[in-house]
């Protein structure tokens, strides 16, 4: 296949998929467009960008900033609970889990918010219910169209629909990334992600369109998708091959994401969010043993992110936001575990940020049936990184007007 | 409206075919005519029912007409007994000591404990027979309907722990796939898997557990919003005592809430049998599993009237699947434009069907764990609300991955090539020393995360190849030319139908492709090359984005 051809093609697919998209933007000359500064600021070389970190499960808040200085904490969880020795105070009443050791220091370094109490009205205890309300930021879930970070893409990138700018490291896709207009890349592993064989042909192929074919919508979307694949796979492979980590990352899951989340956004190829997703905080049985380890997983990949990210320009502008779709309940089972419950903190770190405890902590005097009722909307935080962070009005992408986080910003 | 079949049609005959006075309420002029009885409506059939297969057997189908051929999914159980728990595999088949190289392997990535090893050993084994079945198509439906069921009930080894408790429930969901979903509903709460899974075996009188409660109703039967918060509550005092020992249900009655409990309107001192039975009274029970049910054979919702109409019927036959399926499969509105050649396949639907279209045998536990690598994991659902479907079968890396793993069932992707991959060779080690840190070299690249991959590999470096012969497949089209054969090529691999349109740019790869190996036009069943060149033009279709489809 000539060069020549190869441009026209390239121009088909990207026509087609504008024009499946329903945009009408022009293709410009440049031909790696995903590589060049992307907020259309020209001169910014290191966009502003957010890592979210989801702990999917329904992460135990009350294990992990632990009122130790509550009574009714210690009552409630006779069989699990953390004793007061054990707590990484923070002051008289908070303190971080015992394998929190690493963000502990973070926190004395002044780089870790933490927003206390995060929830929102009538909660919801299924987990797909509630991750729904939380990838979305609204109630109605995904009834309300894409999720919160595919509106921002709409917000960030109104006319340029062609290139990925969020990016998920993981087989399964959090729909908090989804887009009906904009393309997101998602992959496992950057060895693997892409063609082994006949690439070429196959993505030249795969994403085009003759004007005599019949068509479906869920084939022009596969199309849209092999046309980021193409993009995408050769920008990725290069920036987490080439990438030189400053600290070793742990072995776990979560740490490998976040190695490559950092050789990611560290790559200079366009990428305005990263997703990583900590699986396994759905704690009903033999709570304390898992959340320990899930504990320890945390503290040292984030740790190792911020170490990693830190006095570098992508780290100066990266954002990280750490949630999970609910607490846990305040009294324990019997089964050793701990069940669905309902707000539990946010974490807000990296160099741009100002450490602090944000909102206060539920009380465990008054509880709603078992569970703590939350303090903070957490869509007052999505607002705050909205519109402090990336500079955009935040009614439209989560359809109400909210109170925006302030003050957490250096 | 019943089908009529198109020889009766032909003769100009519209009689119905039916039970007498059926149809004649409704003026037959203003419907719309019955959707052909084809090649594409019985291809259709055979891609949703069962799994996909050649022309010789959608004709088959076709000369059944369709009822019949509707009825050709539903065999006698008894021709297909269900195997006995660990069936004698051929996971030894073509493969050396498989299991010991897998141990290996797997104890390199993950340390797993000799117990973790026998579980992924054990399942791979049952996974491999399982497989192959669905290519062989003896009972497809059942097969089909026994994933269907694992999905719904989704239970994942990974907090199961026990291959012998996993692989019972998938036996159970698998003799009940046709039969009463109220049977199902009743039954597998009480399988150790999912006693384990959903942790009932720990909920007692002291201390609920609400974690079945809760899912029986969101994911089993109801769905959100049809119940509250406190039937949670109450309906998880009645399943206390539910439990298991030594692998079997177990009634502990010290642990048993015996008190009143009050559940869906109903107050009572109820149990645990009697609160899956005042779910199964729902309306809304009945809504949600027909709703599922048509959305997952047609993969798209239903309008609400028809939806409701189904739950009726489903009421009316209690709970009968195979009456239900029978009834879908023979509606026109299953044969509809929306519906046919506009589903996502599922991973394991997308590769048993390529071994069934190209007529070749690949070992089942490269299908099981190639469909791992698509995201379809079998036995480790990602979630108790098992798989999503649909277009989210497809991600940038799964389009990707579908693409390699049938290269490498066609004998032309080596899956060490994205594991070993020489740009992420180098190691951590040189620049953190230089930073004066310790660090031993990060290895980890050399085996994925994904199991899937790993195992694959494990067949090849075996030395596996795929017995295929898709030269002769050509030959016996008789298709010579480029555009004939990358025609032939294309209807067979495909599992929707073949346009014009759809021929010219592989036609035209295969033209470039050919006299780069200098070879003439019309001379390439003649070449040495031949099987290579259709092999590799045969991985190209189905790596195009409508062979995802059927």
């Amino acid at each position: 296949m000539t060069d020549g051809t190869q441009n026209f093609d390239r121009r088909r697919l990207l026509t087609g998929a504008g024009a499946l998209l329903g945009a009408s933007w022009f293709l410009s000359g440049r031909t790696r467009a995903w590589a060049q500064p992307l907020d259309g600021k020209s001169g910014d070389p290191a966009p502003r960008t957010l890592l979210l970190l989801e702990l999917n499960g329904g992460n135990d808040g009350l294990d992990t900033l632990i009122p130790f200085g509550e009574d009714v904490y210690h009552a409630s969880r006779t069989r699990v609970g953390i004793d007061a020795k054990e707590v990484l105070r923070l002051d008289d009443y908070h303190g971080f889990h015992p394998a929190l050791a690493g963000l502990r220091g973070v926190w004395d370094e002044g780089q870790l918010a933490i927003v206390e109490g995060a929830g929102y009205p009538n909660p919801n205890h299924s987990h797909f219910t509630s991750q729904d309300i939380w990838h979305t930021g609204q109630l109605a879930g995904r009834a309300s169209g894409d999720g919160w970070i595919g509106r921002l893409m709409a917000r960030l990138y109104p006319t340029d629909r062609s290139e990925p700018h969020a990016v998920h490291v993981g087989q399964t896709l959090p729909y908090s990334l989804h887009s009906a207009t904009h393309p997101i890349v998602c992959f496992d592993s950057p060895p693997a992600y892409r063609w082994a064989e006949n690439g070429k042909a196959i993505a030249a192929a795969a994403t085009k369109k003759s004007d005599q074919m019949k068509t479906c919508a869920p084939l022009d979307t596969i199309r849209g998708i092999a046309s980021n694949a193409q993009v995408s796979s050769a920008e990725i492979r290069k920036a987490a091959a080439q990438y030189v980590p400053r600290v070793e990352y742990p072995k776990s899951d979560v740490a490998q994401d976040l190695k490559t989340a950092a050789a990611l956004l560290s790559s200079g190829i366009g990428v305005r969010v990263m997703s990583v997703t900590h699986y396994g905080y759905d704690t009903h049985e033999d709570h304390r043993r898992r959340h320990d380890v899930l504990m320890s997983e945390l503290d040292g990949g984030l740790t190792a992110f911020l170490r990693d990210m830190r006095g570098t320009a992508a780290g100066d502008n990266c954002l990280v936001m750490v949630f999970s779709e609910f607490g846990r309940r305040v009294a324990d089972n019997a089964s050793n575990g701990i069940d669905h419950g309902t707000a539990g903190p946010m974490f807000l770190t990296g160099t741009p940020v100002k450490g602090g405890l944000y909102g206060k902590h539920p009380s465990l005097q008054q509880l709603v049936d078992g569970d703590l009722v939350y303090t903070t909307d957490f869509r007052t935080v999505y607002a705050g990184v909205l519109e402090r962070w990336f500079g955009v009005e935040s009614e439209p992408i989560l359809g109400a007007r909210y109170d925006a986080l302030r003050g957490f910003l250096t | 409206m019943r089908y009529i079949p198109g020889v009766l049609l032909a003769f100009g005959c519209l009689a119905p075919v039916g039970r007498a006075g059926e149809t004649e309420a409704l003026p037959s002029v203003t419907r719309p005519a019955a959707p052909r009885w084809d090649a594409r409506a019985a291809e259709h059939l055979l891609n949703r029912a069962g799994f996909g297969g050649d022309q010789a057997e959608v004709q088959r189908l076709v000369a059944l007409g369709r009822e019949r051929a509707v009825e050709s999914f539903f065999p006698d159980p008894s021709r297909t007994p269900p195997p006995d728990i660990l069936p004698g595999a051929s996971l030894d088949r073509g493969l050396e000591q498989p299991a010991e190289r897998l141990e290996s392997i797997v104890r390199r990535r993950e340390n797993f404990s000799g117990h973790q090893i026998e579980i992924i050993v054990a399942l791979n084994k049952y996974g491999d027979w399982w497989l192959e079945r669905m290519v062989r198509g003896e009972d497809p439906l059942r097969d089909h309907m026994t994933i269907f069921w694992h999905g719904h009930f989704a239970c994942s080894i990974k907090e199961v722990a026990d291959s012998q408790e996993m692989i019972e429930q998938i036996q159970f969901l698998r003799k009940n796939a046709l039969g009463s979903f109220g049977v199902l509903a009743r039954g597998v709460g009480k399988t150790p898997a999912m006693l384990e899974y959903l942790d009932n075996a720990e909920n007692v009188k002291a201390h609920p557990n609400e974690n079945w409660a809760r899912e029986l109703m969101e994911l089993f039967s109801l769905g959100d919003g049809n119940y509250t918060e406190t039937d949670i509550k109450e309906s998880a005092r009645a399943f206390t005592g539910w439990s298991d020992e030594e692998s079997r249900f177990t009634f502990r009655r010290l642990d048993h809430d015996f008190g009143q409990k009050t559940f869906l309107g109903v107050t009572g001192q109820l149990d645990g049998d009697q609160c899956v039975d005042i779910v199964l009274q729902q309306p809304a029970c009945a809504r949600f599993i027909a709703n599922k049910l048509i959305a997952y054979f047609e993969g798209v919702p239903p309008a609400a009237e028809r939806r409701d109409e189904y739950a009726r019927f489903l009421r009316e036959k209690d709970y009968d699947i195979g009456a239900f399926l029978r009834r879908l499969l023979n509606d026109d509105e299953f044969y509809r434009e929306e519906v046919v050649g506009t589903r996502v396949q599922g991973p394991v639907e997308f590769l048993v069907g390529t071994c069934r279209r190209l007529d070749f045998d690949v070992p089942g536990q490269m299908l099981l764990n190639g469909a791992d690598m698509l995201g379809q994991r079998l036995f480790w659902p990602p979630s108790v609300k098992g798989w999503e479907g649909g277009m989210s079968w497809i991600t940038t890396s799964t389009l990707m991955n579908r693409s390699n793993v049938t290269g490498a069932m066609l004998g032309l992707v080596d899956m060490r090539s994205l594991v070993f991959d020489e740009e992420f060779e180098h190691d951590d080690a040189a620049p953190m020393q230089a930073a004066g840190m310790q660090a031993a070299p990060t290895k980890r690249n050399r085996v994925s995360r994904t199991n899937g991959l790993n195992h694959i590999r494990i067949i090849q470096e075996q030395g596996w190849t795929p017995e295929l012969d898709v030269r002769a497949l050509v030959v016996a089209s008789g298709a010579k030319s480029d555009a004939e054969i990358a025609r032939t090529l294309l209807t067979r691999v495909l599992a929707v139908p073949v346009e014009d349109a759809m021929v010219a740019e592989p036609a035209a790869w295969l033209a470039r492709e050919r006299e780069a190996r200098g070879i003439a036009d019309g001379r390439i069943l003649e070449s040495e090359q031949a099987e290579d060149l259709l092999r590799r033009f045969a991985h190209l279709c189905l790596s195009l984005p409508e062979a995802q489809l059927h």
